[in-house]
């Protein structure tokens, strides 16, 4: 059952076995395990519920103020500043994502076992949680139907120059390269939690509360009891109504910037002082190549391939279509001839993006006005990442046939050929002279062993407080160099799985 | 359908701001008629606007009035920036644009994205530029029911 604004006429004071904040890549999984495993589930999602027949749509401003948080206008605060985009919507983040797969690579859970004390976290014994995510989402090839031409490019380009491509995997099932995965996938092809998890958990009884924002969790001792939140209408942003949930373990799910921002406001004892601290980034830079064939990068799906020969180094390269609203901001320039450059390089471009792999880290700070505030200072080893990330995205276009490429620094933001590239190093940049985005926000609840050096246990239970649990972006310990939300929804499972067997532990 | 309506609007000193700044940012060519571009643009920016949160907007609401009231801080008299003739008006975006001052630069970007997000959601710049997402999609949802079908 779901409820919204419209269909709630009263405060909610409700009780459960297990209540859990937020429906993306760790919530719908958490609560779709432990409704199948036989518990009283209650979802609570700040976002509205939006079905595949509502993304038909081309209206890219409406589709951004109903499923992105804010607008899509957030920041991590630094130098450079860092765009980040998060959803607010049933299905969190995978309504609007890409959908690339990536199983957690060996070497990060080698860092994991390692540095940070997390044993289990094997491949071999991740193996399990990895195939029933992969089974429920439909990690699959992208059907040649799917792919397009800007992908082709970067694989051709990289092919040349003798760098290993993978073909991508991704959460689809018929997936046709409508290539609006970005503003909710309108075939269905896409397989977000909001048409896998969320039917499967309503299926189950489940039941979600949508349009409410979770604004503490109830926290008495070292035990926690649920949570308190209210409704709020979408449109006009009015508080409608109170809502209360007594729950006996309380799962909190609202990703890396949200969950330790509820945590403390909560007041979550932790004596690791790291709550809201780890933030990492992936940082990505945008490179665009322009070429004298037509692209046309919308008629297809998005990172058909990577280009992964620089994995070790912590750089994975893709491309990625962007609309015009969105091209437009990657130059620096503008005034008279802009729209007719536009008109020019639209559909000959290729808009590639590189995601680095951070040892940066950040900070989730509580502003006034129930807000949460992200910093982040780039190091001089991340900032380097990124200029060579730069550097062999424009070798790759170059070898591609590119005529031009267009770089994300406002003081050198063009370059015609493949020997202009050294101007990168040349030219003496700054770290504020880079445009920096990210969609992959991690580590702000860092698991661990250690009580003074993290705070959640390795299945996601809270050092100091017993029935809170974490099971999201937030969970990481260390940045994982690769699209994350496979290894969100496998910790996410496990974490379900521990509470299912525990449970009774929870009703004394 | 995603459908909203947006009952808020900005300012009028704002909205007027925001027009007069699309047309310095990406002036259309001769023959692509924007007529009606005005409605939109404020329609849309209002939209997104009221989305973002209370502190960010009103910095950018009275970030904007600051750009709109203080061309005189940057030698062009005491004429307000969307009253300056088209040439005084990119030359004073240019200097904001290009400013050692930080907070300045870092504010123009801003404000230039938002516009550029709006500005470029036009169904005409689309056909201009050659855009033309909505046949490919109703295309590619017909073959998704084809291969479901085999
Ligand atoms: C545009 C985009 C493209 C991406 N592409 C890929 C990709 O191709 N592959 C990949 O692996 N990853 C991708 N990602 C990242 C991936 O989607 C996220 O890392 C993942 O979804 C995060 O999962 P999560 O559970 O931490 O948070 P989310 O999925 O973001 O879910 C959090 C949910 O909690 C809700 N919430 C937050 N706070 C509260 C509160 N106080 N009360 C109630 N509800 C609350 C939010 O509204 C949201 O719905 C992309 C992300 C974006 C934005
Ligand atoms: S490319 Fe289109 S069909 Fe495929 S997942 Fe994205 S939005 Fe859906």
């Amino acid at each position: 059952m779901i409820y919204t604004h419209q269909n709630i006429t009263k405060n909610i004071d409700e009780s459960c076995d297990v209540c859990v904040v937020g429906s993306g890549a760790g919530g719908a999984v958490v609560a779709k395990e432990l409704a199948e495993a036989g518990l009283s589930v209650i979802i609570l999602e700040e976002g509205s519920h939006y079905t595949t027949e509502d993304f038909r749509t081309t209206d890219t401003i409406d589709s951004i103020i109903k499923l992105y948080r804010d607008g899509a206008s957030t920041v991590a605060f630094g130098k450079p500043n860092v765009m980040l985009a998060e959803g607010r919507c049933v299905g969190g983040s995978t309504t609007i994502n890409g959908g690339m797969c990536w199983r957690t690579p060996e070497k990060i859970l080698k860092r994991w076992q390692w540095e940070k004390g997390l044993p289990d976290l094997t491949p071999k014994k991740m193996d399990f949680f990895f195939e029933r995510v992969e089974e429920m989402i439909g990690v699959s090839p992208v059907l040649p139907e799917a792919r397009n031409q800007d992908a082709e490019i970067l694989k051709r380009g990289a092919e040349k120059l003798g760098y290993r491509v993978k073909a991508n995997l991704r959460a689809s099932r018929a997936c046709v390269g409508t290539n609006q995965c970005v503003t909710g996938c309108p075939t269905g092809g896409k397989q977000s939690t909001l048409v896998t998890y969320i039917p499967a958990f309503l299926k189950a009884g489940g039941i979600i509360f949508t349009n409410c924002r979770v604004k503490k969790v109830r926290i008495s001792g070292s035990r926690a009891h649920g949570v308190k939140g209210i409704i709020i209408d979408p449109t006009t942003k009015q508080k409608k109504f109170k809502v209360k949930i007594r729950s006996k373990v309380t799962v909190i799910c609202g990703g890396a910037i949200q969950t330790p921002f509820l945590l403390k406001r909560s007041h979550l004892p932790d004596d690791s002082k790291m709550l809201g601290r780890n933030l990492m980034l992936h940082p990505n830079t945008k490179v665009i190549g322009l070429f004298d064939e037509p692209v046309y990068g919308w008629k297809g799906v998005n990172q058909a391939y990577q280009v992964t020969e620089f994995f070790d180094e912590g750089i994975i390269m893709g491309v990625n279509f962007l609309p015009p609203g969105i091209l437009s901001l990657a130059f620096p320039f503008y005034g008279p001839g802009f729209l007719e450059m536009m008109k020019e390089i639209y559909n000959h471009c290729v808009a590639g993006a590189a995601l680095i792999e951070d040892t940066s880290s950040g900070q989730v700070h509580c502003a006034p006005f129930d807000q949460a505030l992200a910093t982040y200072r780039l190091n001089q080893a991340d900032f380097n990442k990124a200029l060579r990330a730069v550097a062999l995205l424009s070798e790759i276009y170059f070898a591609a046939g590119a005529r031009t490429v267009f770089l994300p620094f406002a003081p050198l933001h063009q370059i015609n050929t493949i020997d202009e590239i050294r101007k990168i190093y040349e030219y003496k940049l700054k770290p504020v002279d880079l445009e920096l985005m990210t969609v992959h926000m991690m580590g702000t609840c860092q698991m661990g062993t250690n009580p003074q050096k993290s705070v959640i246990n390795p299945y996601g239970e809270c050092h100091r407080v017993k029935g809170l649990y974490v099971a999201d972006a937030s969970v990481f310990p260390t940045s994982i160099g690769v699209n994350p939300q496979l290894t969100i929804m496998a910790l996410a499972t496990r974490t379900a799985f521990h509470i299912a067997e525990n449970f009774a532990k929870y009703t004394q | 359908m995603l459908k909203l309506n947006c009952k808020k609007r900005l300012p009028q000193d704002v909205q007027k701001t925001l027009v007069a700044l699309a047309f310095v940012l990406a002036p259309p060519p001769p023959g692509l008629d924007m007529s009606g571009i005005e409605e939109s643009l404020v329609a849309n920016s209002s939209r997104l606007i009221f989305e973002f949160p209370k502190l960010f907007r009103w910095g950018l609401i009275w970030g904007i009035r600051f750009f709109e009231w203080f061309p005189v801080l940057f030698g062009y008299g005491l004429l307000k920036f969307s009253s300056l003739s088209l040439q005084c008006r990119r030359e004073y975006a240019n200097q904001w644009a290009s400013n050692r001052i930080i907070l300045l630069r870092e504010f123009f970007i801003t404000l230039k994205a938002m516009v550029f997000v709006v500005y470029f959601s036009d169904k005409r710049i689309w056909n201009y530029i050659g855009y033309d997402p909505e046949p490919h999609l109703r295309e590619r949802i017909q073959l998704r029911e084809k291969i479901l079908q085999k």
